[in-house]
């Protein structure tokens, strides 16, 4: 199974300001990915570029050498938290069941397989006992679990998570983590916004270091050298060079 | 009963009847997408700017249907390209777009010289209801319902998380037209039952007043088409028995629904909210 992608001269702008400068990389299937860089480095906008959420001045995105068009519904985008309606009318269950909406198509409802398979990826990140709440009764770590379990429901080759483990309780993280590298030994492939820097070796295979421009891609050991991070984080870090403080 | 002796008798009531019924359901459905994606003030704004269409039609001599769609929908896109470019917030925006249409509409309304004055589309007429109207009402609402019931996933999942059903190719901005559309063949649904003023309370009262009661969509749809129904109902019989404003009873009627809910609803209800809050003060006291 081949879940690549390739991005190729990619150029992103908001109102004449470029926010992602010519990116190009190649990723093989089967690995977990983390994308990395200060905040403003256009990691979430990177991701919503290569999924076609926003629209891209230049560059081309191929997933196996198909368009995002031919492979859309093989592909699961778990959002930040925060751009969800937590109070809207819907239960845990049935916000799992939304990810078998793509492969359904129109006019088809969920059958009673698609209600068995939601419950099934609910039981995957441990949450089945709270089926009928509202997902706004849930903690943070709780709702995030929640969206993964949707993501699995898709049953998609390629997955983008936008900041999953922000304000999230350990537990939760945990969960997530298992269950994304679980993802990864099947031969998808992950995509991770992050940027707790601490946790980068234990959780990825390989890193998307960038701000703006990619600074490096490759393998987590060959992307964390002090002098790519140094230019990566600029700011922060001449910030930290000043107070004292040693990387 | 001599509401019930009187609706036998008179045809005119008869109709009043249905096509207010036939409002409270409609309005109550798609109210329920407008309070969910936080467009109370857009529904507002669309059914004002029916009026000048409206207008234009009686000009043309056409069914005023095809005149409010249109500055319904040109109404839609000028808000929605203001939006989008400038600084202008929408709530402005809205409220720039839409007045001016409105105030068109009385200007063009005075011009039109028409049989139906201001005042029955401001705030409507539902015993002067024609067969027509009737009609008119009930294909609207066979269309609005089809649309909801073909479409609810899409709907639903645009609604709830616009990233996701864009991310997996469906077309927001279509959904978003199409709702507006929807909207202001609702609104003229609505003018002689409630006229324009007041059509806004039918769409987001019985919708909110459902939203207190149910963790489930399709649940508040169905909730809030009964309460917009019934409101109707309960509105036009008070309205005939003291000979006051339909229109302005049936949205007073559909506020008492939603004060209900407001104070007595099991899980959002102020008064079990108190209850669940002294409860747990007591047990974490003793």
């Amino acid at each position: 199974m081949e879940n690549s992608l390739s991005v190729r001269n990619l150029r992103v702008s908001y109102y004449g300001i470029q926010a992602l400068d010519d990116i190009s990389f190649s990723t093989e299937s089967g690995k977990l990915i983390g994308i990395i860089g200060p905040n403003g480095a256009g990691k979430s906008t990177l991701m919503k570029a290569i999924l076609g959420l926003i629209s891209k001045d230049a560059g081309e995105v191929s997933f196996n050498d198909m368009t995002l068009k031919q492979i859309r519904k093989n592909i699961a985008y778990v959002p930040q938290r925060a751009v969800i309606d937590w109070d809207f009318p819907i239960t845990v269950l049935d916000t799992v069941l939304l990810g078998t909406y793509p492969s359904l198509g129109f006019f088809h409802r969920p059958k009673k397989s698609d209600k068995e398979l939601a419950y099934n990826c609910l039981e995957k990140v441990g949450m089945q006992e709270f089926s009928k709440r509202q997902i706004g009764e849930l903690s943070g770590g709780q709702q995030q679990r929640i969206f993964l379990a949707r993501a699995l429901a898709q049953k998609a080759d390629l997955f983008f998570l936008d900041e999953p483990f922000v304000g999230i309780d350990v537990s939760s993280e945990e969960v997530i983590i298992r269950i994304l590298k679980e993802l990864r030994d099947d031969g998808k492939t992950v995509f991770v916004v992050h940027h707790d820097l601490s946790k980068v070796t234990d959780y990825f295979d390989d890193l998307i270091l960038m701000n703006k421009e990619l600074i490096k891609f490759g393998p987590v050991k060959q992307v964390l050298q002090p002098e790519l991070m140094k230019k990566a984080y600029n700011a922060q870090f001449s910030l930290l060079d000043s107070m004292g403080v040693i990387i | 009963m001599n509401f019930i002796n009187d609706l036998l008798t008179y045809e005119f009531l008869q109709k009043a009847l249905f096509t207010s019924v036939m409002v409270g359901i409609i309005c109550g459905v798609i109210g329920c997408f407008i309070v969910l994606r936080g467009m109370a003030l857009m529904g507002d704004a669309i059914s004002h700017a029916v009026l000048p269409g409206v207008a234009l039609s009686y000009m043309f001599g056409i069914n005023f249907f095809y005149g409010a769609v249109v500055t319904g929908m040109l109404t839609a896109l000028g808000i929605g390209y203001i939006n989008q470019n400038s600084r202008i917030k929408s709530d402005s925006s809205i409220g720039i777009v839409f007045s001016s249409a409105f105030a068109l509409g009385i200007i063009l309304i005075a011009k039109a010289h028409t049989s139906t004055d201001l005042n029955s589309i401001l705030f409507g007429n539902v015993l002067a209801v024609r067969s027509s109207d009737m009609w008119t009402t009930l294909i609207i609402g066979a269309i609005v319902l089809l649309v909801v019931i073909l479409f609810y996933k899409e709907l639903l999942i645009s609604t709830f998380d616009p990233t996701m059903s864009a991310a997996y190719g469906l077309p927001n901005r279509l959904i978003h037209y199409v709702i507006m559309i929807l909207l202001t063949m609702v609104t003229v649904a609505s003018l002689q039952t409630v006229g324009i003023i007041l059509v806004v309370a039918m769409l987001i009262t019985p919708a909110s007043t459902a939203y207190l009661l149910t963790n489930r969509l399709s649940v508040m749809i169905v909730l809030s088409a009964i309460f917009g129904a019934v409101s109707a109902v309960i509105g036009l019989y008070i309205s005939f028995l003291y000979n006051l404003s339909s229109g302005a009873v049936i949205v007073l009627v559909t506020t008492a629904f939603f004060a209900l809910a407001f104070i007595f609803g099991p899980k959002q209800g102020i008064l079990w909210r108190a209850i669940r809050v002294r409860r747990n003060k007591s047990t974490v006291q003793s």
